[in-house]
């Protein structure tokens, strides 16, 4: 048999069929109306909820407007807020003594007030950098005692006015800022009725470190800031300086900034730190306790031996010159104890004189880092000369306080 | 969701045969063509909306069942040792024909099939394949003087 017949031969011969194949259509007919099921009941309303998931989160990150004004309404508050990229926006939705406002006004864009009892903070977003923008001049308040303070950088400007209540202030309808004698305006809709108020929490915890008393009286937690209430005991041998103290919000210690305190009256001081406002609990804790020995007061300068009597153990003179009828001396004291100037008066026959010119840095000695002081006193020989040290007694000390959100009124 | 038109179905049955043919000597193997057979109807269900020109079903089935194959073999040559190049080399044509043509590499296997055993013409299996016709041409004259087999080429 040649090729061609074996060709013809193979060409009639009877293919061998699976008998799988029978019933194959049926089979994928069947797969078929199944897949579409699914995809009618399970795939398109997926796709059709992630479409709309998508839709929604461009709708409110191109306007943030609308992202906010959802803030009321329960269920879309919680979606503008996950679906809102920008933190401004998800800030002020959470906490609602925050305004959003996001006004453009040329190269400037208010973007959001604080507001609360006793403070109002302006959050503005530099569009462009701004040459020369520390010349600005800034408005809100037409009528009513306020302390104001304006922090800016390349990207932005914040402002902050104090007062004592908001209810004897009287707001401008504008926010007026005036850079390079270029006038902003921002619309102002402050509704002094819907601000959050103060909250309040008498402590009265005494606390008791090398024989000093001292009392935490209250606590006043407002939405921009917290105050912290101490006061000394009279019968203290030392002056109550400074306290460390710090709360944690969302998983970070907010400490109170050194220096930030102001005497709310004669003796009580108070301190201030990040508000938890919007915590249900929360910890404060006190780190270290400083004061100040009024011991130190008088320190009798001795022309004729060229020291200083009766000065601090930790604190040496390194410098001692009389010369154009001035004294000139070189301070040193331990980094721990001060990082800043300890002498800033003195007395002339027991009249407390400030000095003119205050001269500090720090310094490493024998692997000890100091601070000094450089002072120079007018000098006349018939008068008698006293320093006064602010020597201060740093004590760590640690203590928490557990405040629970019930306990405040 | 729409039914599937009966007359639809029916071609369906009329062609599977022909479908498993090809997908066997595509696949040499019973379980691998019967699986790429299900697979092919299950596309044509789904895409015989997009089927323009009614009178070419079944070249069209053809053409989703070769590239099914392909897709298959591809998927399979990663793990066979011996490829088609290997097979081509040797010499098949004291083989009985129907051994020659089974030892041919696939793609040529598949040709001979489709032109000498179901005679599709040049232009639909150049569709198939979405190939040239002289591509196609060429092919089959070397697949037929593998199997010293002395056929027409070109179309009638």
């Amino acid at each position: 048999m040649n090729r061609l017949e074996e060709f013809e031969q193979l060409r009639h011969q009877k293919h061998e069929i699976s008998p799988s194949l029978k019933n194959i259509v049926n089979q994928e007919v069947e797969h078929y109306y199944r897949y579409h099921k699914r995809k009618k009941y399970l795939y398109y309303p997926v796709i059709s909820l992630c479409t709309f998931i998508v839709m929604l989160a461009l709708t409110f990150n191109v306007f943030p407007n609308l992202a906010y004004a959802c803030k009321d309404i329960p269920i879309l508050e919680s979606v503008a807020k996950t679906l809102c990229f920008d933190q401004n926006v998800k800030d002020c939705i959470d906490n609602d003594y925050a305004i959003y406002i996001h006004q453009t006004d040329h190269d400037l864009t208010l973007e959001y007030l604080i507001i609360d009892e006793t403070q109002i903070t302006a959050y503005i977003k530099k569009n462009k950098p701004i040459e020369k923008s520390q010349n600005i001049s800034y408005e809100c308040i037409k009528n009513g005692k306020s302390q104001s303070v304006l922090s800016s950088d390349d990207n932005s400007i914040k402002i902050q006015w104090m007062y004592t209540n908001i209810q004897d202030i009287e707001f401008d309808d504008y926010l007026t800022l005036t850079i390079n004698q270029h006038v902003y305006q921002f619309p102002l809709h402050i509704n002094k009725d819907k601000i959050k108020k103060t909250k309040s929490m008498t402590l009265n915890k005494e606390i008791i470190i090398n024989n000093q008393k001292l009392t935490i009286t209250k606590i006043e937690v407002s939405p921009t800031i917290t105050k912290i209430y101490i006061q000394p005991d009279k019968d203290n041998t030392l002056i109550f300086d400074d306290a460390r103290m710090s709360i944690l919000k969302n998983n970070q210690f907010y400490e109170n900034a050194s220096g930030l305190y102001a005497l709310e009256d004669k003796d009580t001081k108070v301190f201030m730190i990040e508000s938890p406002y919007f915590q249900k609990n929360y910890t404060l804790s006190l780190h270290s306790l400083s004061f100040i020995s009024p011991e130190y007061e008088h320190c009798l300068i001795d022309p004729s031996n060229q020291t200083i009597q009766n000065l601090p153990e930790n604190i040496t003179l390194d410098q001692f010159e009389i010369a154009h009828g001035k004294i000139k001396m070189k301070l040193y004291a331990p980094y721990q104890i001060t990082n800043y100037p300890f002498v800033t008066h003195y007395y002339k026959d027991d009249q407390k004189t400030d000095l003119s010119e205050i001269s500090f840095g720090q310094t490493e000695k024998n692997g000890e880092t100091l601070t000094y002081q450089m002072l120079e006193i007018p000098y006349d020989e018939d008068h008698q000369y006293e320093l006064s040290i602010g020597y201060k007694y740093i004590y760590p000390f640690y203590d928490s306080i557990e405040i629970y959100e019930k306990n405040f009124k | 969701m729409k039914k599937i038109p009966d007359h639809l179905i029916l071609q369906l049955e009329d062609i599977k045969q022909s479908l498993y043919i090809t997908s066997y000597s595509f696949m040499q193997n019973e379980n691998d063509a019967l699986e790429i057979v299900s697979q092919t109807i299950f596309i044509i269900l789904k895409k015989y909306k997009q089927l323009k020109n009614p009178q070419y079903f079944k070249t069209w089935a053809t053409r989703i069942l070769i590239n099914e194959c392909k897709k298959e073999l591809k998927k399979k040559k990663t793990t066979d040792v011996k490829s088609d190049i290997e097979i081509i080399v040797e010499d098949i044509s004291y083989l009985p024909l129907h051994e020659a043509i089974s030892q041919l590499p696939s793609d040529l296997r598949i040709l001979v099939e489709l032109k000498y055993f179901q005679d599709y013409t040049l232009k639909e299996i150049s569709y198939m394949f979405d190939k040239p016709i002289t591509t196609i041409s060429s092919q089959l004259k070397k697949a037929l003087q593998l199997l010293k087999l002395e056929l027409e080429v070109e179309d009638e």
